[in-house]
């Protein structure tokens, strides 16, 4: 793997978990 | 359901930037990348203004027009009466503080993780970007986006 797709697939890695924990995390705000 | 659309809308995204990794083909897959941020800076910021209205520092009133704005705004000026769209640095920012405060409980401004990643891979996304290496495409585009790289 070149180092340019490493690169690229390291920023995903960098989104990916961050929209997981916002995803779960939204719940937490809305009211009951 | 706003939150199901932006889920659906990252996973597209996520499997188009895989996709286009085994196509070895870094244009789409950059772009996949970056709509892949802009869904996130999406979710942070509804996260960010929701968080804003339990703690009291904005009323339901602005949380409903924010929320207008994220479903609804366009610049086209064919379509009237719509709302200004959220600037995408701007959601980056909130996402980030929603992401500090609330996932790795720094201060809000600590880091600026998802912004400042965005405004590196914006420089990939252009057609003007180091312009020779990308624009002859080798055998393996990826080569390219690596001399590029070296060149920066």
């Amino acid at each position: 793997m070149s180092d340019g797709e490493f690169m690229l697939i390291g920023y995903l890695l960098i989104s990916a978990p961050a929209f997981v924990e916002l995803y779960d995390l939204l719940p937490e705000f809305l009211p009951s | 359901m706003f939150r199901q659309v932006l889920l659906h809308r990252a996973i597209g995204l996520f499997e188009g930037a895989l996709r286009a990794a085994v196509d070895e083909n870094p244009y789409s897959m950059v772009l996949n990348i970056r709509g892949h941020f802009e869904t996130t800076a999406s979710l942070g910021y509804l996260c960010r203004r929701l968080q804003s209205l339990k703690n009291g520092h904005i009323t339901a009133e602005t949380v409903d027009r924010n929320l207008c704005a994220q479903l609804l705004a366009t610049r086209v000026e064919s379509i009237r009466e719509v709302p200004e769209p959220i600037n995408i640095l701007s959601a980056l920012e909130h996402a980030d503080i929603a992401l500090n405060i609330s996932v790795l409980g720094a201060s809000p401004r600590q880091r600026d993780i998802l912004k400042s990643s965005y405004e590196y891979l914006c420089e990939f996304c252009h057609p003007n970007f180091i312009r020779t290496p990308l624009l002859s495409i080798s055998i393996n585009p990826f080569q390219s986006l690596d001399s590029a790289m070296d060149n920066l």
